[in-house]
């Protein structure tokens, strides 16, 4: 084996290495032999003095931290950088997979939360309207007999005793709509304290994590790598208000905050008008009375 | 002598061989193989591994004769590494001597 054919299969063995490092070791080698060949020796001499070339390239890689083994198990650097273009477009290809799969996993989520929260929308909206109904069908229940109650007295308007003695009924009504209406007070009441008590530990961690982004800020500016430990808190802080918001929509105002306010006027309304009455009635009474004294 | 006892001085005889003078890789294999019997192949690697690690620098210097050679220079990191290796051998081989004396008598 002559100087060249020695280089050429070392460098072939160490290809794996950056250019400039074949190139500097190479250099090295080709002058110990150069020098070797100058004190008298043969090249093939010389060559020989560095044994065997395997042996002498996996020592090289060593030297770099390359596994030798692993690298001997290839028999040409050609090919192993073939391979490393092989795998590189595999890579490449399951990276392109990859993506369109999650992309995918994406739609499919997003359709999946939308048909969900139309499902919800849909139940919420059917819930108001059973609770609707069902207050609809109460009001009814107690208005049934108020009104059949209320045209008699009107037939025999004219006569102020009557009128006077319907009112313990209408007193009986109001009494029954104050309960219901105590009672839906209190239910609602309840439900919102529960829903409070659920916000407050929310609200704690919410803060919390606000503080700690104020200080992860800081120390951020100052240079230390905390951006992940920042991304955390942040995504924790909307977390809590998404939580937050969703229990905000949760807060029980009023079954129907649009028929309600007029509704609520009528019915309020209309005992308020009965007591009016029967007090001017009752005013009436006397002077009734003397007009009659007088006759 | 026994290829395994070389290789574990080998480290040594390099570092304190470049630790009084610069030398190019050609000089240091002559000077080594003044006190062991070394293959060549192995004196190269050695160099370049401890280049790496940062025990040596290496700078080019023109010759008389033939293209400019590569000289190796003995680093701070790599007098104390020197050093380390130096008081290690001294009681290895202290150790070793006694225990032979010891089985002798």
């Amino acid at each position: 084996m002559n100087k060249q054919e020695f280089l050429k299969d070392l460098q072939s063995r160490i290809r794996i290495l950056a250019d400039a490092e074949q190139q500097d070791i190479l250099a090295e080698y080709a002058q110990h032999i150069d020098l070797r060949t100058a004190s008298g020796l043969s090249e093939e001499e010389a060559i020989r003095d560095f044994g065997d070339p395997g042996q002498l390239a996996s020592e090289i890689l060593e030297a770099y931290h390359v596994d030798p083994a692993r690298l001997m198990a290839e028999p040409s650097g050609k090919e192993a950088a073939d391979m490393v273009g092989a795998l590189r477009r595999a890579g490449s290809k399951a990276g392109g997979t990859l993506r369109r799969l999650g992309i995918r996993i994406a739609s499919s989520v997003c359709s999946i939360g939308q048909r969900l929260s139309a499902g919800v929308n849909r139940l919420g909206r059917w819930t108001v309207s059973f609770f609707h109904q069902c207050g609809l069908a109460l009001r009814r229940l107690f208005r049934r007999p108020s009104q059949s109650e209320s045209t008699v007295p009107q037939s025999v308007k004219e006569d102020p005793h009557m009128n006077v003695v319907s009112t313990p009924s209408h007193r009986g009504h109001q009494v029954l709509r104050a309960v219901k209406r105590l009672c839906t007070g209190l239910l609602r009441l309840l439900w919102n304290l529960l829903l409070a008590l659920c916000a407050v530990p929310f609200i704690a961690a919410g803060m919390l994590a606000l503080v700690g982004i104020g200080l992860l800020a800081v120390l951020l500016i100052q240079g230390y790598p905390l951006i992940g430990i920042l991304l955390c808190c942040l995504g924790a802080v909307l977390c809590c208000a998404a939580i937050l918001g969703l229990g905000i929509t949760l807060i029980w105002h009023r079954p129907l905050p649009a028929e309600n306010p007029e509704e609520s006027q009528a019915t309020e309304a209309s005992p308020a008008e009965i007591i009016v009455r029967t007090v001017e009635l009752a005013a009436s009474q006397p002077e009734r009375e003397e007009v009659n004294h007088h006759a | 002598m026994n290829a395994q006892f070389k290789k574990g001085v080998l480290e040594l005889i390099v570092l304190e061989s470049v630790r009084k003078r610069d030398m190019y890789g050609y000089e240091l294999v002559a000077e080594v193989s003044k006190v062991v019997d070394v293959n060549e192949g192995t004196i190269y690697p050695l160099l370049k591994r401890l280049t790496n690690e940062h025990y040596f620098e290496t700078y080019l210097r023109e010759s008389s004769e033939g293209p400019p050679r590569k000289y190796y220079h003995l680093t701070a990191a790599g007098v104390l590494y020197r050093d380390a290796l130096e008081s290690e051998w001294i009681q290895f081989s202290k150790q070793v001597n006694a225990f032979l004396k010891e089985h002798v008598e």
